[in-house]
């Protein structure tokens, strides 16, 4: 019985939450305190895939990412944007500090070759941070992407739909994001050396007033 | 002045052979009716001699492979010779179909002795696979002689060489005007039979041609040679034995042009950054596949390594005949000195590397770059650019970038922007949103074609999602982009 357990430990088929409590976790800081004080490393891993399960675009998803984005950029290093669903906005990247020139958009025409230039730009030792929509993902494929991963410091974000989230995979954070409350709910639903974390209430949008609304001769039509 | 004449007795066969990983029975025929002019030992040994009409020996070897002798690819093969031997000599004169002299007397100082030099393009001219007879001589008729009938000698000794030329029979000397049978029906047979012979009668009897023939051979009558001059772009030529169905069985002969042209490029100093191979199809046009580098490469393996990437995405149309690599955009190495940031330049080494991979992979259209514009409309606000590393674009990237605060300042962006853009404005059913910020009145254009008179705000969907739409001047409501 002793024996199985250690032929299990010793082929990394299981990790054990006191190991990793010990083994400092590279990583950048998200910006956001509530989600560092419960991210391991306080940041986002790097080396390390991380998934992002999210359905509706809107809700803050990339303002999530800024702060960490800025940092990458500022050190010299690329951010590439594999498949986006959407174009990302030139001057509000800009707005928010973010240098263009560090930016790079893939646009493949298949998924696999999407996968495959992920995966190029993982082992390559100059992206800072990839952001990836993948359209197809199999469970091997995870694997390999997390793989790749570790060999850099490089910070990778897979966006895909929370219908996934009952799928086991390789990523070694795995958070759920959902509209709440006029903020950003994000539960953690896997992290290395920790339990899960229901929801955290993150205020990404600045608070408005209905009252900057200037009404105009539309307003009795709605 | 010390010549070295290479003669390339079987130029149009080992040109086929070097296209072969295995060698099999292979014959280059010429004339009507086709006769064998060229072959392999492989086809030797099945009996096919010189000079067989091609169906006999397709009776002797039903699996016979045989091709037609092409004047033009021999000039090719020749010419790509003469670039080979540049590294040795600076005066190169091509004696077509198959020969090619080098002027060495002026190369011994730099090379060490003859003994070097000879040893080197020995050596050259071996790894590429061609069969060669080498001669030196003093003059360049004799070196010519002596390679052609085999009778080379590694020697600036005239009297050695002499003795070594004197030996030929005239049928060998290349004699004008068919003066060699002449000569025979006089009973005259070796060089040294001739030339002894007082020159007046000789120009009497023959004429003066082959008086100054003789001078010419000897040295004592000057014969200027036309200098080869080296074509500022790179083009070789493999041609398949046997046609080619499958993409991955070019990348073996392809592998051979990369070398040659790395090893081009290594010599001249010079980095490339576009490649052009050309597949010959039998009945079909040729097929254009343009490689591109985000870096200047001039290593072979680097090279191979985006073409294959390129070529395993694409299917061809029919099997291939041949194939071209052509390189005409060289640009100077920029040689760089290690030093203590070298680590860096290697980064940036990496990710111009990186991003040649993913173009010769995705093709160009795949990679893009963001930018601004100073512009109200908010299409036409971003622009996507290709993705290019090179310093020059780069430069002006950069000035872009760094061009956004006196965009901040005169007031362009002053109102928040979404991350998200929509390709285009999507429909919008403005019931039940809930508007935050706004409007922002967008009227602009008015001088060109896209004209627009919009207002602007920030919606709120019940789901929670903030997303950027417009009223148009219709009252139309649209979505263009998320605040994601």
């Amino acid at each position: 019985m002793n024996n199985i357990l250690n032929n299990l430990i010793q082929n990394a088929q299981i990790w054990q939450a006191g190991q990793f409590k010990d083994r400092p976790v590279k990583a950048i800081a998200s910006g956001w305190h509530t989600l560092d004080h419960f991210l391991p490393g306080h940041g986002w891993p790097q080396g390390a895939l991380t998934e992002l399960l999210c359905d509706t675009p809107g809700i803050g998803e990339l303002q999530l990412l800024l702060p960490a984005m800025k940092s990458v950029v500022d050190k010299g290093r690329y951010i590439f944007w594999i498949d986006p669903p959407f174009i990302p906005y030139a001057p509000a990247l800009a707005q928010h500090g973010i240098d263009l020139s560090k930016l790079v958009i893939i646009r493949p025409d298949t998924p696999q070759e999407g996968l495959w230039a992920l995966e190029q730009i993982l082992r390559s030792q100059h992206c800072g941070l990839a952001i990836s929509w993948p359209k197809k993902l199999a469970a091997n494929d995870i694997r390999r992407l997390q793989l790749a991963t570790e060999k850099t410091d490089s910070i990778a974000f897979l966006f895909r739909a929370a219908l996934c989230a009952n799928q086991h995979s390789a990523a070694a954070l795995r958070l759920k994001l959902e509209p709440a409350n006029n903020a950003l709910g994000v539960s953690i639903l896997k992290r290395r050396g920790g339990w899960a974390v229901r929801q955290q209430l993150i205020n990404i949008h600045p608070p408005c007033n209905e009252q900057n609304v200037i009404a105009g001769p539309w307003s009795n039509k709605v | 002045m010390l010549w070295l004449y290479l003669d390339f007795p079987q130029l149009p066969l080992d040109h086929l052979m070097r296209g072969l990983e295995a060698p099999l029975p292979l014959v280059v025929v010429d004339d009507t009716p086709p006769a064998v002019k060229w072959l392999n030992n492989e086809a030797q040994k099945a009996g096919i001699t010189k000079g067989m009409s091609l169906s006999t020996a397709y009776c002797l070897l039903p699996k016979l492979s045989a091709t037609a002798y092409d004047p033009t690819q021999a000039s090719i093969t020749l010419e790509s010779l003469a670039a080979l031997a540049y590294q040795y000599a600076s005066h190169i004169t091509l004696y077509p179909p198959d020969g090619l002299l080098l002027e060495v007397g002026s190369m011994l100082k730099l090379f060490n002795g003859l003994n070097e030099l000879w040893n080197q393009l020995y050596a050259e001219f071996s790894n590429q696979g061609f069969t060669f007879n080498i001669a030196t001589a003093t003059s360049p008729i004799s070196a010519r002689l002596l390679s052609r009938n085999q009778q080379g000698l590694c020697s600036d000794n005239t009297e050695e060489l002499g003795a070594r030329l004197a030996e030929l029979s005239l049928l060998q000397a290349e004699l004008p005007n068919n003066a060699a049978e002449r000569c025979r029906r006089m009973g005259l047979k070796t060089l040294q039979q001739l030339t002894s012979l007082p020159p007046i009668e000789l120009t009497q009897r023959f004429g003066t041609e082959l008086i100054v023939y003789l001078n010419k051979l000897s040295g004592k009558a000057a014969d200027p040679q036309v200098a080869y001059r080296q074509p500022n772009h790179f083009f070789r030529r493999l041609d398949f034995i046997t046609e080619m169905e499958h993409i991955n069985a070019v990348l073996f002969p392809l592998q051979r042009l990369l070398r040659e042209l790395s090893d081009y490029l290594t010599r001249y100093q010079l980095t490339t950054d576009t490649l052009l191979i050309t597949l010959i199809h039998r009945e079909h046009s040729s097929t254009h596949i343009n490689i591109r580098s985000a870096q200047q490469e001039h290593h072979s393996e680097e090279l191979l390594l985006l073409c294959r990437l390129r070529l395993e995405r694409h299917t061809i149309p029919a099997p291939m005949l041949a194939v071209t690599l052509k390189v005409d955009q060289l640009a100077p190495l920029d040689v760089k000195s290690d030093d203590f940031f070298e680590e860096v330049r290697h980064h940036q080494s990496d990710l111009r590397q990186l991003l040649g991979k993913l173009h010769a992979r995705l093709g160009d259209h795949a990679i893009t770059q963001l930018m601004v514009n100073a512009e109200h409309r908010p299409e036409k606000a971003h622009a996507l650019m290709p993705a290019n590393t090179s310093p020059k674009n780069r430069k002006k990237n950069t000035s872009t970038s760094s061009s956004l605060p006196t965009q901040k300042a005169s007031g362009i962006l002053i109102e928040k922007r979404p991350l998200w853009l929509c390709a285009s404005p999507y429909p919008l059913d403005p019931r039940n949103l809930i508007f935050l910020t706004g409007p922002e009145r967008i009227s602009s254009g008015w001088w060109d074609q896209d004209a627009i008179r919009r207002d602007y705000y920030t919606i709120q969907f019940p789901h929670g999602a903030l997303g950027w739409g417009f009223r148009d001047a219709k009252g139309n409501w649209y979505l263009q982009g998320w605040f994601a």
